[in-house]
């Protein structure tokens, strides 16, 4: 483990589209030490190919799905914090070092959020899934996030590797059963982008999954003892 | 008398497995469990059992006097409105009578589990917000 440093796994799948983009705004950040790791979780297009341009290193995997994709990139990541960024995302400037300086000033804190502000790709129209409410302005309470300690990583653990939905919020429960404590910066850490592509767009898959997380998650509760 | 209510279902996820439900509001990110009788009398109201026919099926299914029984009931359902987890329905979309399961069973008052300590996440994914086909009530103009 760096001191200091900030790991930012950035797992992708067929992301040619926008993964550029999304580097670019990570590795314009102001805060150093950083390092940069993308997974290519089995792409068919040039999404490890543009990534290569940008000299960070690119772990190309089969496919295996984006849960076992960022473990594979948590692996291979040294920094004393990490965040997982998707690559169709933006980050804005200056968000690594702010949360970077909000765990430093709150060392009970394991994990830090901020808000999000969603967007739909410049010149392109918005998807039918956009949100009215997302024009009112940013957000609270979405993974993308989040900067954590390698500390709560470890006491956490990695993503299920077997889920294939709601991993996020999967392993936010389990951090919270395990008594991980989360901060919040009222400001935009992530701008989300909004397309097609969403992974998230199955709705009655999502909400299934959600259900089985925190059914999980009740049962732990129950199974903790009382002090 | 009593009141026709359903499932707030633009906002409200449930699910019941070996006789515990689990249920999200996806409004506010709260999430509740129901076990024994919380969790059957859930599913008659989920089922669109008005108040009068629930109470009925629950003397039949629960040993014990009546009146303890109706008033964990309404207590219950008043949590349950109170959440928004239930909202008031056209009785005429009520459906058959349903029944609670077979068998006498001993009454435990039901108690609704709250969990609010995930509500800061339960928006991980914003884009769940939106269900058209459900009525999602801010779908803005093409």
């Amino acid at each position: 483990m760096v001191p200091g440093l900030v790991s930012v796994v950035m797992a992708a799948l067929d992301e040619e589209e926008f993964i550029a983009e999304a580097l670019e705004s990570v590795l314009a950040q102001d805060y150093e030490p950083l390092e940069v790791i993308v997974v290519d979780d089995g792409s068919t297009d040039g999404t490890a190919r543009i990534a290569a341009g940008f000299g960070v290193p690119v772990l190309r995997l089969a496919h295996r799905g984006a849960s076992q994709a960022r473990n594979a990139g948590l692996e291979a990541a040294r920094g004393e914090f990490w965040t997982i960024f998707d690559a169709d995302d933006v980050m804005p400037p200056g968000r690594i070092g702010r949360q970077v300086a909000y765990l430093k000033e709150h060392p009970e804190v394991g994990m830090v959020l901020g808000l999000t502000e969603a967007f739909a790709t410049e010149g392109q129209l918005r998807p039918a899934h956009w949100n009215a409410d997302w024009d009112d302005g940013p957000f609270p309470a979405c993974a993308g996030t989040m900067l954590a300690r390698r500390a709560a990583l470890e006491l956490v653990g990695p993503y299920d590797p077997e889920r294939a939905m709601s991993y996020d919020v999967e392993w936010l429960a389990r951090a919270k059963d395990a008594g991980v404590r989360a901060g919040h910066l009222e400001e935009i850490c992530l701008r989300y982008r909004i397309h097609p592509g969403n992974s998230s767009a199955d709705k009655p898959a999502v909400y299934q999954s959600m259900l089985e997380v925190l059914r999980e998650s009740v049962r732990r509760q129950r199974l903790r003892p009382t002090d | 008398m009593g009141r026709s209510l359903g499932v707030n279902s633009v906002h409200v996820v449930h699910e019941t497995i070996d006789g515990e439900t689990i249920l999200i509001h996806l409004g506010t990110g709260t999430y509740y469990n129901l076990e024994g009788a919380g969790a059957e009398v859930w599913n008659l109201l989920a089922a669109g059992t008005d108040e009068a026919r629930l109470l009925e099926a629950a003397y039949e299914r629960y040993d014990g006097d009546p009146e303890p029984i109706a008033e964990a009931l309404s207590t219950l359902v008043d949590e349950l409105v109170g959440e928004g987890l239930l909202v008031e329905a056209d009785a005429a979309v009520a459906s058959e009578a349903q029944r609670l399961p077979a068998g006498r069973v001993p009454f435990t008052p039901p108690v609704l589990g709250v969990y609010t300590d995930m509500q800061e996440f339960m928006l991980v994914d914003p884009v769940h917000q939106v269900d058209e086909g459900a009525g999602w009530p801010h779908v803005k103009p093409a």
